[in-house]
């Protein structure tokens, strides 16, 4: 956020700080779990790899742990967090040369539909593991892994996303009538900060 | 309409500045809403998240680049520097050669551009301007030959081809070695080009006696063997693609720590950015996903390859046209964005017309690194300027003579897809 002035809007950025700062919480601990993941991942890979070439006596059940909830892990738990700190790819070329009204309006704009889409993604998710909790659904494999903690995974990270992109579409939509920016604006292009290509 | 209508969308949210991935999700829902109403976009939007994430196959992503941050932690990647330096650096320019050198050494074990730059500005450039190098000609060497982790294997951005084209990620990575090899060649070409033309840029460099160069290669030992570890495998047949990210993530990890650089906070901190950038590629694959399917209901693709099959004009002339807007793509837009908006709608019109996907992977990745050095979004010059607090104009004019020469590269490989193709054809 900005370096911001006491009068007018002081009440509605603590609020939006205060909601931020919730949200960020939540985010931090689903992180957590998403990096716990991708370490369990390498280690579940080597010892895997280890035990097939060495002793010729593979994990059986390694591609479904690992397709099934830790990638899924990783992904979906990540979201949020990765939103949060503006991890997510953007084109900022034309950051500077937009009017700042014009631009918060579409930012809320797109935020509430993304917050849609995710809410249905959610919706889906949620659907899906109901019905496959009531029937301890199981995938047909070696291990017979349940299939609900996969949906309840999409479900959680979606939830909170779901959450964060109201958060933004809210900020920006307030930030239209104020001289101030009520939510975190994405950083300054390039010279500041890497995202993206960063995985390349 | 509907689709001008969606791809104008799209187009604007992008200017807006939402992330490429919701900007995708948002247009895709949008279209395939207005295509077959809740019914089509419900059933994408119930499949369409969890197939994204849902196999095994697509932890090559996150395990190399865990990798890499595990080997940028330890340190030994600016060694590379000291010993390429040992070598080569006793020739006029030799230091801004050995950083092509690095440059490739690194890219060797890490798939990451920025990362290589990042290394390579923090080590090579203050050591070229205390020899007294053109600031010009040192940073330029240092932001084009970051570009070089891109396509040498590990690259993410091969792997991210090889999952969008749906091709064997083992033959795209194998395939890059021999451009990449090329591509380093012709960086260290262009350095003595550059000081042929202006002695007074480059001085000669110290001489080393063949003790020093032989001790200078114990410090490269660890990468060398965590690139047999990765690449070597891959290309013995030995391990597949994810076992060998695997392995190189787990080795990685154990060069940090003998390094005695990995402690719990480094090892979060590797962790989560990884986690990260992981999901920032899914999620970008996830909204490409539900734009993608827009695209197929609508037939866009078909109606493009038949539209571009109706113009006359010979494949090789088609080719051209399309490297030359993967190049003016890449002066705007990230090099992630450009592979998932545009090889779902390319590749089938490139099969085609008969060239291989093996090939066009790697011709895609090689144009690609143009767009790192070049304005207005050259991210490798943006990370040069930012190590080294050198003006961008002055970075951008150092990479020029670099993107010339890569040019002919791109023209060489077009032309002799052999220099692609041969290596992954000899594979196990």
């Amino acid at each position: 956020m900005v370096a911001m002035k006491p009068p007018k809007n002081g009440g509605a950025v603590r609020g939006m700080s205060a909601v931020s700062r919730g949200l960020a919480v939540l985010e931090t601990g689903l992180a957590a779990l998403a990096c716990v993941a991708l370490a369990a991942i390498m280690l579940i890979v080597v010892v895997d790899v280890a035990m097939r070439y060495a002793l010729s006596m593979p994990l059986g059940w390694s591609y479904d742990l690992i397709g099934l909830y830790l990638v899924v892990a990783v992904f979906f738990l990540m979201l949020p967090d990765a939103l949060h700190h503006h991890g997510h790819v953007a084109i900022d070329l034309f950051q500077g040369v937009l009017p700042r009204r014009f631009r918060h309006l579409g930012l809320a704009v797109g935020y509430a539909a993304g917050a849609l889409v995710m809410a249905l993604i959610g919706l889906e998710a949620w659907d899906r593991f109901q019905s496959s909790y009531a029937g301890q659904d199981r995938i047909a494999a070696l291990v017979p892994w349940l299939t609900w903690p996969a949906y309840l995974i999409v479900l959680t990270g979606t939830a909170l996303l779901t959450l964060r992109l109201i958060y933004r579409a809210v900020g920006h939509g307030l930030s239209i009538f104020s001289r101030l920016d009520l939510v975190e604006m994405p950083p300054p292009p390039e010279t500041t900060a890497l995202h993206g290509e960063d995985a390349l | 309409m509907t689709v001008a209508l969606v791809i104008a969308l799209l187009a604007g949210l992008l200017v807006i500045g939402l992330p490429v991935a919701l900007a995708m999700a948002i247009s895709g829902s949008v279209g395939l809403y207005l295509f077959g109403g809740m019914a089509v976009l419900g059933g994408i939007l119930k499949t369409a998240p969890l197939s994204t994430a849902n196999s095994y196959e697509i932890i090559t992503i996150p395990m190399f680049i865990l990798m890499a941050e595990f080997v940028i932690i330890s340190g030994v990647a600016q060694d590379l520097f000291r010993a390429a330096t040992i070598w080569v650096g006793r020739l006029r320019g030799g230091l801004a050669m050995a950083t092509a050198v690095a440059g490739a050494g690194f890219g060797a074990v890490s798939g990451s551009s920025t990362a290589a730059a990042a290394t390579l500005a923090s080590t090579s450039i203050p050591a070229m301007i205390d020899e007294g190098y053109d600031p010009k000609l040192a940073s330029g060497v240092v932001a084009i030959s970051g570009t070089l982790a891109m396509l040498i294997p590990p690259s993410v951005a091969l792997i991210l081809y090889g999952i969008i084209a749906d091709v064997s990620v083992g033959q795209l990575l194998v395939a890059g070695v021999i451009p990449g090899i090329l591509v380093a060649l012709t960086i260290m070409a262009t350095v003595a080009v550059l000081v042929r033309i202006d002695p007074s840029a480059a001085p000669a460099g110290q001489s080393y006696s063949f003790r020093e160069k032989i001790a200078s290669l114990s410090r490269v030992g660890p990468m060398l063997v965590l690139f047999l570890a990765v690449t070597g495998t891959i290309y013995s047949g030995i391990a597949t693609p994810t076992e060998a990210s695997g392995i190189g993530a787990f080795g990685a990890m154990l060069l940090a720590l003998r390094e005695g650089k990995l402690g719990f906070g480094s090892a979060w901190g590797c962790l989560r950015r990884t986690a990260q950038t992981t999901c920032m590629i899914l999620f970008v694959i996830l909204g490409a996903h539900i734009f993608g399917y827009f695209f197929t209901l609508t037939r866009v693709t078909n109606d493009l390859t038949h539209w571009i099959g109706g113009l006359g004009m010979s494949p090789m002339g088609v080719m051209v046209v399309i490297l030359i807007i993967y190049i003016f793509l890449g002066a705007f837009m990230d090099q992630i964005a450009i592979l998932i908006l545009t090889v779902p709608v390319l590749l089938p019109l490139v099969l085609t017309l008969g060239f291989d996907p093996i090939w066009f992977g790697v011709i895609v990745v090689v144009t690609a690194e143009v767009g790192m050095v070049t304005p207005p979004l050259g991210m490798n010059v943006f990370v040069v300027a930012r190590y080294t607090r050198r003006p961008l104009g002055e970075i951008f004019r150092g990479t020029f003579p670099h993107v010339l020469a890569h040019l002919l590269v791109i023209a060489l490989l077009t032309a002799f897809p052999a220099l692609v193709l041969w290596l992954p054809s000899t594979m196990n």
